[in-house]
């Protein structure tokens, strides 16, 4: 009886503690000030971002270490669909999605024969080779080079901006707990655990892996839209910068890559770290984030929820 | 009368820089048969294997299966037109329970009903909701196989099938060989160096040695052979006084 009890008030605090935080989340920028909608912002967007890099890095343990330059490519194409063909918000973001996913399958497709950290670097110089390109006089014209440029406001407040990082970050959610519950996702599941095994199971691994990739460089873009937006002023620097990199691949490595709730809590979990070294220590904190990540990677490989999992304090269900 | 060809490997050569691990190999393997490939440590068996399979490509020679040439498919393309191999050292992927590394390979979103039966037949189909990582070495064999089987194959190469198993998973295993070729009228090509299953379950024998084909024939024709015994056992000397 005692524990039935227990197990029912259990139950109906978790139903009211959900509740609590859908209805605060549902109203979070008419209830709070400025400052607390624009950090909910932030968490909205890097859990599109660490999810994005999920569905890649997670899945099939490809490290993206160029990440931020999808991102950059993001900002940057919404900013030309907003400030030079005058788009209204919502398509520019997806089209700046549509955008940075067909580089995706494009610069996929020859940097996915690549493995390991092989990989990781050619993914990284493509990046850079981005950010060059975006920085250089050549494209000055559409880009205004390395001094930045103002993102045309498109009508959007920070309310605005709000729901619709909340939007991208519940789609981004959706669209893992659908890979991960799919055929698609056990088998890049399976080349991240042994790939040439996999392709000899007739498996077209290059293919999944660019399916991957096509969907992490969508994520990537929409929401390097919306930080675009949410920032006013983009620059090469900024908007490329390593740091959106090693921030995400932090979170997914401290989350758990290939689960779908281990990202979203590390998303929130270290964006309210990050906001609060930042404050505190302005100039130490990306080496701060850099040792937090070394700590992960020797104490927690796997990531929390796997960790979880392993110990039986989380269930382990992927219904297929 | 022989069986019809469904694999022929045709003077295949491949080199590693300056080291030639196969030189103009030829072999088939016919339709229902279950052939072995022995040879010392070194001879270049998984090296060809791993050229059938599109794993790697030969330098030179022609492999046709099924009467098409499959030379320099790449290997989901070789797996999915009916040759498929297992690895010598099996590992079942890792986050995944028994069902789901079948799952991985399957065509459609269901298992099929041999591969269902198959799990009976190896005693693995009480453990399919469990994560595979604590299967025993055995067991993992018996999975690695099943799931190669979803991809409905014809020829099934197994590198060193036996290894690592003591004598009733030995026979086991081969028991299980034997059913798969009886009810799916498969073909294997089998790499051992356990000699006694060579000379049990194998018709047709072929040996490699330093990359280069020495023998062919039944086990006992093969045992006679000089050169067979000089790769194994070292070219013999005679000590006078």
């Amino acid at each position: 009886m005692g524990s039935e009890k227990r197990f029912t008030v259990t139950k109906g605090s978790m139903i009211l503690i959900s509740v609590l935080i859908l209805g605060f989340v549902a109203s979070a920028p008419h209830i709070t000030s400025y400052y607390v909608t624009s950090l909910m912002c932030m968490i909205f967007f890097y859990i599109g971002l660490v999810q994005g890099l999920n569905v890649l890095t997670g899945f099939t343990g490809y490290v993206n270490f160029g990440y931020a330059g999808w991102v950059g490519l993001g900002s940057y194409a919404t900013m030309i669909f907003l400030n030079k063909l005058n788009m209204h918000w919502l398509p520019a973001f997806f089209l700046s999605g549509l955008f940075t996913m067909m580089v995706g399958i494009v610069i996929g497709y020859p940097l996915l024969r690549l493995r390991g950290i092989y990989f990781t670097i050619a993914a990284f110089t493509f990046a850079e080779g981005i950010r060059f390109l975006v920085s250089s006089e050549l494209l000055s014209p559409l880009t205004h080079g390395g001094e930045g440029v103002s993102v045309n406001n498109p009508d959007l407040s920070l309310t605005g901006q709000y729901y619709v990082g909340l939007a991208v970050a519940l789609i981004a959610i959706g669209v893992v707990y659908k890979v991960s519950t799919s055929r698609l996702g056990l088998r890049l599941l399976a080349i991240k655990g042994e790939e040439l095994p996999t392709q000899c199971l007739g498996i077209n691994t290059t293919m999944h892996k660019i399916v991957a990739f096509a969907i992490s460089s969508f994520f990537a873009g929409t929401v390097g839209g919306l930080m675009a937006v949410y920032t006013f002023f983009i620059t090469p620097e900024a908007s490329f910068s390593v740091e959106i990199t090693l921030q995400t691949i932090l979170m997914l490595n401290l989350g758990g890559g290939g689960t779908v709730l281990g990202p979203v809590f590390a998303a929130i979990f270290l964006t309210l770290v990050a906001e609060l070294l930042w404050s505190k220590f302005v100039f130490l904190h990306t080496g701060i984030l850099g040792i937090v990540l070394v700590l992960v990677i020797l104490f927690l490989p796997q990531g929390i929820v796997p960790w979880l999992q392993d110990r039986r304090l989380l269930p382990f269900s992927r219904k297929l | 009368m022989d069986p019809l060809p469904l694999l022929t490997v045709e003077n295949v050569t491949k080199s590693f820089g300056g080291l030639r691990a196969l030189s103009h190999c030829s072999l088939n393997v016919g339709e229902r048969e279950i052939v072995g490939l022995i040879g010392p440590n070194g001879a270049g068996k998984t090296t060809l294997v791993n050229v059938i399979t599109g794993v790697l490509k030969c330098d030179e020679g022609r492999i046709d299966f099924k009467g098409e040439e499959i030379t320099g498919w790449p290997p989901h393309k070789i797996a999915r037109k009916g040759v498929v191999r297992t690895f010598q050292i099996p590992k079942a992927y890792p986050r995944m329970t028994l069902w789901e590394n079948l799952l991985v390979a399957s065509s459609d979103e269901k298992i099929s009903d041999t591969a269902r039966e198959l799990l009976e037949f190896s005693g693995l189909a009480n453990l399919k909701d469990e994560m595979a990582g604590i299967l025993s070495y055995g067991q993992l064999k018996f999975l690695y196989i099943i799931r190669a089987l979803l991809v409905n194959p014809c020829l099934m190469m197994l590198d060193e099938p036996t290894a690592g198993l003591n004598a009733k998973e030995k026979s086991n295993m081969m028991d299980f060989v034997h059913h798969l070729n009886d009810k799916l009228q498969m073909a294997f090509l089998i790499i051992e160096h356990d000699m006694g299953v060579i000379e049990k379950h194998c018709l047709r024998v072929n040996v490699l040695h330093y990359g280069e084909k020495i023998a062919e024939g039944s086990f006992e024709e093969i045992r006679k052979e000089k050169k067979v015994r000089e790769a194994y056992f070292g070219e013999e000397t005679r000590h006078h006084g």
